[in-house]
């Protein structure tokens, strides 16, 4: 067995495809992730919007003045605001020196210019603002002539936002953002890459696929020995490979993947263990050969990471209110989400369940892949 | 009487509607190199792998060694050495360490294991190469290792399926010589091939076998007395009568005479000096002859006559 394994760990550590796909391939694609949501980070940022406004003399401009007076103070104020008469700020829209121009009234409005479209997200936000403002206004105005003795209440849930909703935060990172998820996906894609080890080793043990097969068939040692020793190899090798690629994100790129290392790496590995499995349960099916089987692999995972996450974020919550079920026996969801656990709660249950069932899908591809290659005899070859 | 290595018994073996094998019987003794000859798609490959248990067959009965062959039977496995057709060997590994690995499938002590895979090395002379990757050697070098890998672990039975196909003569005389001497160890050989001089030239024993059948056994000289072909004589000669050829047809032991392009061609049967006798003919009537030559029934012959077609077809 030792022989085995030491054999199967040179070869896989020789097979320069293979370190490809398991190492060199992660850290390009989380390198190129890590470019892509760095910029998009980066855009998200927020400048000051700058706005004209127009006071009306009554008690709404009086309250719109105290706000965006309000807005606009500070290290780094939400608006940069300019009071002035409606013409003038007719001239600063024009000139595009405001992104838009609030006028007082029952109901504020918003005026922008179509030509500055450079900054539609900044007139959006306004318009959220302005929004926002209007109905403020109206609840004011109506629980002063329905509850007036409540008003000063109102006054006070407006000044303070979290009276509304009490943060209950399930995070231990508090670092952790939508993007991260991503990553998660992209350690749970590397994981199931080891597939292609394990189709090579039901591909070189089945006896009618290849003359090494064969050649091993026909040997004096037992097909479940040498089944599981090249499998210990092989997750074993594709662990380490993928354990680099895990310490280059969470280290070098730092995209906050390693939330309670060691159940970190526990994941990985049960990740890894499953990924090896279930190419050797798939290897072991039909007659095609090791290049036909690992493409057809490689075609296999990649739906599995899509219902997981990989390129589109939110998949995996669309998929548990959807089929929820899904979620639990796809490995590439259960996987991510080993990783995102560990990143939001306190407590392990939901890992741990992710945990067994990986476990368990493993241990069902390789009792199923070694039922699949002891069969005694080919029909033909 | 030597014991019997192998024994094949009534073996059929049917890919759907084709019969591969067809009622093959044959008997092995214990140090022996036995050949089995026959062309391309013959069967020879695929009663290897029945034998292997490689393979599952619709009837018949084989024993190794006085014992029935199973996938499971890993004592009586640890006795055949393998070398199959096609080269089996791991890429990523080096010479040494492919014999290493093979070996390793039956010898479990390492110090032995060693011991052997130096001694598979230097048997199949690569000595030289014992650090090269597979695909740094020649396709005879190859071969050899595939060979060594096949016969490490010191076999009782080594099976040696077309083990010189696509191999340069130094590489295959080098492979030949090997088998000989492996056998003078006391293994005993099954060795498949479709060159029937290679067959001639190591098998004390020979089966031909075409259709899956078994056509002939024995050894060569008595593979060739089954034959009514003993002799061919051909020699240039400008021309001959139709009396002459007739003269000829009437000599001892001549059965076949044919003149085509200058070139007379008799085919003998049996006897001796058959060639004298024929250039006696020709100097009595005074005719000038060039290229004289005399070929005695090769294993193609035998093929040819048994079956009605040539053993390369």
């Amino acid at each position: 067995m030792i022989q085995i394994i030491f054999c199967s760990l040179k070869r896989l550590l020789r097979n320069t495809t293979n370190m490809f796909w398991i190492l060199v391939f992660p850290i390009v694609l989380g390198t190129f992730f890590y470019i892509a949501f760095s910029n998009l980070g980066a855009s998200e940022s927020m400048s000051t919007i700058p706005v004209a406004v127009v006071l009306t003399d009554d008690y709404y401009g009086e309250a719109l003045k105290q706000t965006v007076t309000q807005l606009s103070e500070g290290e780094d104020p939400f608006l940069d605001t300019t009071f002035c008469s409606k013409e003038e700020a007719r001239k600063l829209l024009e000139n595009g020196d405001v992104c838009g121009m609030i006028q007082s009234g029952s109901q504020a409005k918003l005026s922008v210019s179509a030509n500055t479209a450079a900054d539609n997200i900044k007139q959006s936000i306004l318009a959220a603002f302005v929004e926002e403002f209007n109905l403020r206004c109206d609840l004011l105005i109506d629980t002063m002539q329905k509850h007036p003795e409540n008003a000063e209440m109102v006054i006070s849930a407006f000044q303070n936002p979290h009276a509304f909703n009490e943060e209950v935060s399930l995070q231990k990172n508090p670092n952790v953002d939508t993007y991260t998820q991503y990553f998660y996906n992209l350690l749970a894609m590397a994981c199931l890459y080891a597939a292609m080890a394990g189709v090579i080793v039901a591909v070189e043990n089945q006896g009618n696929l290849s003359t090494l097969a064969a050649r091993k068939t026909v040997s004096a040692q037992k097909k479940s020995t040498l089944v599981i020793g090249e499998l210990i190899a092989a997750a074993f090798f594709e662990f380490i490979m993928n354990l680099a690629g895990f310490f280059y994100l969470a280290y070098i790129l730092k995209v906050g993947v390693d939330a309670q290392l060691p159940y970190a790496v526990l994941s990985l590995f049960t990740g890894v263990l499953t990924g090896v499995s279930l190419g050797f349960f798939f290897g072991t099916l039909g007659k095609k050969g090791k290049e036909e089987k690992t493409g057809l692999i490689f075609a296999m995972i990649m739906p599995l990471c899509f219902l997981s996450g990989l390129m589109v974020g939110n998949m995996r919550v669309l998929i548990d209110r959807i089929a929820p079920v899904v979620n639990r026996i796809n490995p590439a969801a259960l996987i991510a989400d080993s990783f995102y656990c560990l990143s939001i709660f306190e407590g392990h249950a939901r890992y741990t369940r992710n945990i067994v069932t990986l476990l368990l899908l493993s241990v069902l591809f390789i009792g199923l892949g070694i039922l699949k290659t002891r069969r005694s005899r080919y029909a033909s070859i | 009487m030597a014991n019997t290595a192998v024994k094949i018994e009534n073996l059929v073996k049917r890919y759907g509607e084709v019969i591969a094998v067809d009622h093959l019987n044959l008997t092995i003794r214990e140090g022996e190199i036995f050949g089995l000859l026959g062309p391309n798609g013959c069967g020879k490959t695929t009663t290897i792998n029945c034998l292997l248990s490689l393979l599952s067959y619709d009837k018949g009965d084989i024993e190794i060694f006085g014992e029935e062959i199973t996938p499971t039977n890993y004592k009586l496995k640890s006795q055949i050495g393998v070398v199959m057709q096609n080269v089996a060997v791991f890429d990523e590994l080096t010479v040494s360490e492919n014999i290493d690995y093979f070996c390793g499938l039956y010898i479990r002590d390492k110090a032995l294991r060693k011991q052997y895979v130096e001694e598979a090395i230097s048997f199949v002379g690569l000595e030289h190469f014992r650090k090269f990757y597979p695909k740094k050697l020649s396709g005879g070098l190859l071969r050899r290792l595939n060979i060594a890998c096949g016969i490490a672990h010191k076999p009782k039975l080594i099976i040696l399926d077309e083990p010189t196909v696509a191999v340069d003569p130094q590489s295959r005389n080098k492979i030949l010589e090997g088998i000989v001497e492996l056998n003078k160890r006391g293994a005993t050989i099954l060795y498949t091939s479709h060159y029937m001089d290679e067959v001639e030239q190591v098998c004390s024993r020979i089966a031909i076998i075409d259709q899956g059948k078994n056509l002939a056994l024995g050894t060569t000289e008595e593979l060739k007395k089954l034959i009514k072909k003993s002799e061919i004589i051909t020699i240039d000669i400008l021309t001959l009568t139709e009396e002459d050829l007739s003269a000829i047809r009437h000599l001892p032991h001549v059965y076949e005479v044919s003149f085509d392009q200058h070139k007379l061609t008799v085919l003998c049967s049996g006897g001796q000096h058959n060639l004298i006798h024929v250039l006696d003919y020709l100097q009595q009537k005074n005719y000038s002859f060039g290229y004289v030559h005399s070929e005695l029934p090769s294993l193609n012959d035998v093929f040819l006559e048994i079956t009605g077609k040539e053993l390369r077809d």
